[in-house]
């Protein structure tokens, strides 16, 4: 996508409000452009603290469940995507126990 | 309409704004020391962390996926990425608890987006939660929660609520122009204009509470 295009689609962009398509290109285009990335940086501020009032108390044993795939999940696995380094996925199965 | 209440610049100065949340839990402080534990790998400091923000994490999720396993699946997610991948917080930048409800935000729209365009496979919801963000690093936050508050509440009706549905409500910019009768173009425009706005207003009231 064009700067055009990409800047009009940052609003979106920040509420995670467009596809996965149209995401990948937004960031592909403001990775290399650092009038989007400041833009970005600002509104991404701002998005991040809508939901910091939307609390829930979740079941007890999730913390626990938590905790034991930290502690399990086994060091190098490597993410195959091409360029991405050594950051590794993470895994959440079955977690209820 | 965010379900917060109304909030003026006198309350705040009333009660001295958000300032004092800087020295207790949850604060930059409290998080720089959590996260230099976690860059330790100390387990421990990953539950702490979670004691301190997983209703967060976990509220973000539950109100975005709408039910309590897919929040569940999407808490341990975030979580996990915070434990594998503690460099990408920059406690300098940034505060955990934004932080980490933009993780959580982002991971249950991809997973709503996902259900919704194809049957959800078990395997193939595994597979979208085990992609990494790279987007993250370049949040900042500096600002306080009653700044943001205070900058929402002020933004015109219109960019509130494409706002308030994106987020809350998880819809697209696509799908808001449908459920709202109006082009997508005005759609991007209210979302990118009333967060510029938060942003611009928050930042300001923040300097005017420093000064």
């Amino acid at each position: 996508v064009d700067h055009k295009s990409a800047s009009e689609l940052l609003g979106p962009y920040a509420l995670d409000a467009c596809d996965q398509a149209e995401t990948a290109a937004i960031e592909a285009h403001v990775s290399g452009c650092a009038a989007c990335q400041r833009e970005v940086a600002e509104i991404k501020e701002a998005s991040s603290w809508l939901g910091v009032f939307e609390t829930a108390i979740p079941a007890e044993w999730l913390r626990a469940a938590i905790l034991r795939e930290a502690a399990t999940d086994e060091p190098g696995r490597v993410d195959r995507r091409a360029g991405v380094g050594d950051r590794r996925g993470s895994r959440a199965g079955d977690l209820r126990p | 309409v965010f379900g917060w209440p109304a909030y003026t610049r006198r309350e705040s100065a009333k009660t001295g704004g958000d300032r004092g949340h800087r020295q207790v839990p949850g604060s930059s402080g409290e998080d720089r020391r959590l996260h230099e534990r976690l860059r330790a790998r100390e387990l421990a400091a990953l539950g702490e962390v979670y004691d301190l923000y997983g209703s967060v994490v976990y509220g973000v999720a539950l109100k975005v996926a709408g039910d309590r396993s897919a929040a569940e699946v999407l808490t341990c997610a975030v979580f996990l990425d915070l434990w594998h991948h503690s460099e990408r917080f920059d406690p300098a930048r940034s505060q955990l608890r934004p932080w980490l409800a933009m993780l959580a935000h982002r991971r249950a729209a991809e997973s709503i987006r996902l259900r919704a365009s194809t049957p959800p496979p078990r395997q193939q919801l595994m597979a979208d939660l085990d992609r990494v963000i790279d987007m993250d690093e370049i949040l900042q936050s500096t600002l306080r929660t009653e700044e943001v508050r205070a900058a929402l509440a002020a933004l015109p009706e219109d960019e509130r609520t494409a706002i308030r549905l994106a987020y809350f409500a998880g819809r697209t910019y696509r799908q808001l122009a449908a459920d709202l009768d109006v082009p997508e173009d005005t759609i991007k425009v209210r979302m990118r204009a009333g967060l510029r706005q938060v942003a611009a207003s928050a930042h300001a009231e923040a300097a005017e509470e420093g000064s």
